[in-house]
């Protein structure tokens, strides 16, 4: 990661003169061409469900990704969890090659989330792996070699995890793991379902509910579980999703967990204002609970955007068919309003079965769009519904313009395919925001971004100072203000569906604009601002400033 | 609706049931009774008929021609009988007399009685006796289009989705102009995923129709349902702007077309639409609720709380069990800076879901079994507080009319009354 900051001087001038990164910026505006090129031979790696021939549960909701800079190359590295065996690809010369055996990742667990951070606060990335089964550590020595640690730094879990993230939670400048659980699915009382005559997965709602987890990071990378102290136990889940978010602006995160068939909850931490660690639900009288028409539906991934450009962040939730993916806007004062159907999300996404969702600025016009994945989680729907529905369904990219969305067809050779992760980084580093979907028993797809070039954009690399702040600097929140328009975002890595994704942001600035001033308010509270250009990746560190700046590269 | 038009169909048909004639070879005093007790009920005068013939069966309890006229009488009066309990009180006298009939004159065992009998056992809610019923009602007469649908009807009932698509097939390919069996074998048909052949089916016989008719409207309605189903509600929309066309003062159609630019995001159309449905005359409690469901949100989005808190209430009161109802009313009386209210509407919220999440529970209990009579109980007290006192009225006479003397009889008839006065 660090050679992120590598100077690539000449070249810089170059590009920060220019404001872009190449040629003509109307030449390579997006108009009618496609947002997105899709790669589905581009990774080596075919997802194996683990499956048994008995549809277990546990077999058709996975596998997650993650996208990092494993070995500090300057270039993203691609972790894949597996129903059968994981694999880290490491990208070299541009594309992405197993890694060595060597390198410690392998486990045969059935796997599905992963959260990607500094957990030892050395500087590079560690690796948390959520399993149905012992949940595992992979602690990173900088090169991309892996040592997997979980138990004896106080990880014993065993449970159905799913996704996870790592948040400072008590803002004491280290990365707690906060980790979802599914369900209680137990192979040895396993009893089949069936639909007509057709044996089919289960619904969630055969299984009981299990508690999500919370260990506490001592900073050297040590956890201790305290789910029963933070009123976790009190709350059993059926959780796919999390993220974190400070909704009330106070400086403490709080999560938003989508859960599967059952309320979401929104829990907010009660460390600024008790001291203590502890978490209320308040997604009921908060207003995101639960979807449109007021069911309990079956969330999946989610993701926190803001879409309106107001300086808070809506929340997303990607649901099963029939029910609407989910639009929380946040009104402000802990106040949410479901609006799926008023922005133009909901009717479009009733056929679907949304898994990983992720709001991005596909075409870099400045406003935010949507990308979402689908597929079913029934493998024989098509037989069910003889026809009328099928397995495997094709993504959605919703074209924002800050209000409302539109279904766009920007995606090249968008045949439908059975999508679970969606994960996003500029893996060329040009500037765009490129993404890899994990397909069920499949190959992971790669949505090359076409837009670098099209707009002006900034990038930002934040590198918090503990204790401060964490080193990945998670929670802080980001305010670039170019012409008449102000970006706030709040800086999280984990969230969609089992992803983690490219630590880096991206700001694409309004027309006319080359630089921006840009703030940031560090998870401790401290605050920087500065001007910068556009044309590359601006590495800021907290309490420092910009220590090197890395030019986008040209478009592939 | 449709058990409402199988009944008259039935009762139209009774005339064939000519026992009197057949059964009477000389005038006398008992068959001038007779006779009155069928003028009575040719006049309409139901309960008369059955006066005169509680009267004979006092004397006689094994009159034959007395039990049918009760039964026939008694089928006929609980059609157009309000309140429900009522109702049931009458299907269980056509019930008790038709069967006592046939125990008397078993060779009379035809399909027209069996499926009467079918139709008071699905009132009561024996919904297994009521299939055998219907399946003795087909056996004695396989071409007969109405005892295919009751048997379906039943079936259905009891979730037998296969035997209820093909006796709605066989109705269907029997009478192909009744527009009520392509309305059920099309919800058959959508039932066991098959949502494609149901809208194929409800094409062609729409398009069998003349143009502007109330037949075309009610498949037009079960089409577009049918497509909000397979989750196409663009396809839902075209369906129901031809409903609007041929019948725009259809309340029905109105509603649904309000709903539906609603979730497509019209909102403001929709607005128009609704304001224009509450203006059509006798809606029901749904459709009021439903009306100011739609004006009360799209008040919410636009940030005018105020007005939205009015219609939201006006749904609610219309309708208790509408949780997102409820949930709206909560966000926007938060967003006013009435927080107490908005929790007290949340707790509303969270006992009306788990009474919903009750009611709804299948399968239903067993009457005949005590814990099925406990698990009944918990159901009535949920109608309640949903507001459904009908559901619940019908729920305690069925109860009644199994354990009379079950000591939770009287507590749930305080808990309904106690409701109904409020």
């Amino acid at each position: 990661m660090r050679a992120f900051a590598t100077l690539f001087a000449s070249c810089l001038a170059c590009t920060l003169l220019c404001g872009c990164t190449s040629g003509d910026s109307s030449s390579r505006a997006p108009g009618k061409q496609r947002l997105f090129k899709v790669e589905d031979d581009a990774i080596p790696f075919k997802h194996d469900a683990g499956a048994t021939g008995q549809r277990h549960i546990t077999e058709i909701v996975g596998s997650g990704a993650g996208l990092f800079d494993a070995d500090g190359d300057g270039d993203l590295d691609l972790y894949l969890v597996n129903g059968a065996r994981d694999q880290l690809l490491v990208q070299i010369d541009g594309e992405f090659k197993p890694a060595s055996k060597d390198c410690g990742i392998g486990g045969t667990d059935s796997g599905m989330g992963i959260a990607i951070g500094d957990i030892d606060g050395d500087g590079d990335p560690d690796i948390f792996v959520a399993n149905n089964g012992p949940d595992r550590l992979y602690i990173n020595d900088g090169k991309a070699r892996f040592q997997e640690q979980a138990v004896q730094r106080g990880i014993n879990i065993s449970t159905f995890s799913s996704a996870a993230a790592l948040v400072d939670i008590e803002g004491d400048g280290d990365l707690d793991l906060f980790v979802c659980s599914y369900l209680d699915f137990d192979e040895k009382t396993f009893t089949p379902c069936t639909r007509g005559d057709l044996e089919v997965y289960c619904a969630p709602s055969n299984y009981p509910a299990v508690p999500c987890r919370l260990l506490l990071n001592d900073g050297r990378g040590q956890f201790t579980d305290v789910s029963e102290s933070s009123g976790l136990n009190n709350l059993p889940a059926k959780a796919l999703g999390v993220i974190s978010i400070d909704i009330e602006n106070d400086g403490d995160p709080d999560l938003y967990v989508a859960n599967d068939g059952e309320p979401n909850f929104l829990l907010i931490n009660q460390w600024k204002q008790q001291g203590r660690i502890f978490f209320e639900d308040d997604a009921l009288l908060a207003g995101c609970a639960y979807g449109e028409g007021a069911k309990a539906e079956a969330g999946m991934g989610v993701d926190a955007a803001d879409l309106d450009g107001d300086g808070d962040e809506e929340i997303l939730v990607t649901n099963l068919e029939a029910q609407s993916n989910s639009c929380y806007r946040n009104d402000g004062d802990g106040l949410f309003m479901e609006i799926s159907f008023a922005n133009g999300l909901g009717a479009a996404s009733l056929a679907h079965v949304g898994f990983g969702i992720r709001v991005i600025d596909a075409n870099l016009d400045g406003w935010l769009d949507i990308f979402v994945t689908n597929g079913h989680i029934l493998d024989n729907i098509g037989e069910i519904r003889q026809g009328s529905s099928s397995f495997a369904q094709v993504d959605q990219l919703f074209i924002g313009d800050g209000s409302h969305f539109v279904l766009t067809p920007h995606i090249q050779n968008n045949d439908e395919t059975v999508g679970r992760s969606l994960v996003s980084g500029d893996i060329d580093n040009d500037g765009d925001t490129d993404l890899i979907i994990t397909r069920w028993n499949g190959s992971p797809r790669l949505l090359r971004s076409t837009a670098a070039g099209s707009s002006h954009v900034i990038g930002l690399q934040l590198v918090g100072t503990p204790p401060a702040s964490s080193t990945d600097a998670i929670g802080a929140r980001i305010t670039v203000t170019a012409g008449d328009r102000v970006f706030i975002r709040e800086h999280r890595v984990q969230s969609s569906y089992l992803a983690s994704h490219d630590p880096r942001q991206l700001f694409a600035l309004p027309a006319g604009n080359t630089s921006a001033r840009v703030h940031i308010r560090w998870p401790d509270g401290s605050e920087g601002e500065q001007n910068l250009q556009s044309g590359g990746y601006h590495r800021w560190q907290q309490g420092v400033g910009i220590v090197a700046t890395t030019p986008f590269q040209s478009p592939r | 609706m449709f058990e409402i038009l199988l009944l008259s169909t039935l009762m139209q048909s009774t005339p064939d049931f000519d026992l009197t004639s057949s059964m009477r070879q000389q005038t006398s005093p008992m068959e001038i009774t007779i006779r009155n007790a069928e003028l009575s009920l040719g006049r309409g005068d139901h309960a008369a008929a059955a006066r005169i013939c509680r009267a004979i069966l006092n004397n006689k309890p094994q009159d034959p021609d007395a039990l049918f006229l009760l039964g026939r009488a008694s089928f006929a009066a609980a059609e157009g009988l309000a309140p429900a309990p009522l109702a049931l009180q009458a299907y269980r006298e056509a019930e008790r007399s038709f069967l006592q009939f046939l125990q008397v004159v078993p060779e009379r065992d035809e399909s027209r009685i069996r499926q009467s009998l079918a139709i008071c056992s699905r009132h009561r809610g024996a919904h297994r006796r009521a299939l055998l019923h219907a399946r003795k009602a087909v056996e004695l007469a396989p071409d007969n289009p109405i005892a295919q649908r009751v048997l379906g009807e039943c079936a259905s009932q009891l979730g037998r989705k296969e035997e209820a698509l093909r006796s709605f097939q066989e109705s269907h390919r029997l009478k192909p102009s009744d527009i009520d069996v392509v309305h059920l074998l099309a919800i058959s048909l959508r039932d066991l995923e098959r949502p494609a052949q149901a809208c194929r089916l409800l094409e062609e016989s729409i398009a069998q129709l003349p143009a502007p008719s109330d037949s075309a409207v009610q498949l037009l309605l079960v089409l577009y349902t049918t497509h909000l189903f397979t989750n196409d509600p663009d396809s839902a929309q075209k369906v129901i702007e031809r409903a609007a066309t041929i019948a725009p003062d259809d309340l029905r159609v109105a509603v649904e077309l309000a709903t539906n630019l609603y979730r497509l995001g019209k909102h403001p159309r929709a607005k128009v639409v609704a304001n224009r449905a509450r203006n059509l005359p006798d809606p029901t409690r749904r459709q009021r609720g439903v009306i100011a469901k739609i004006l009360g949100q799209l008040h919410a989005h636009a940030g005018h709380h105020a007005e939205a808190i009015q219609e939201l209430e006006l749904c609610i009161e219309a309708t208790p069990d509408d949780l997102s109802a409820l949930l709206s009313l909560a966000g926007s009386l938060r967003r006013i800076g009435e927080g107490d209210r908005a929790r007290e509407v949340l707790k509303i919220h969270t006992q009306t879901r788990k009474a919903i999440s009750l009611v709804d529970r299948r399968p239903l209990p067993d009457l005949n079994q005590g814990p099925g009579l406990t698990a009944q109980a918990e159901i009535i007290r949920a109608l309640v507080v949903l507001g459904r006192i009908d559901e619940a009225k019908i729920q305690l006479a069925r109860r009644r009319g199994i354990a009379p003397a079950d000591p939770a009889n009287d507590s749930l008839q305080s808990l309904i009354q106690a409701q109904e006065t409020r």
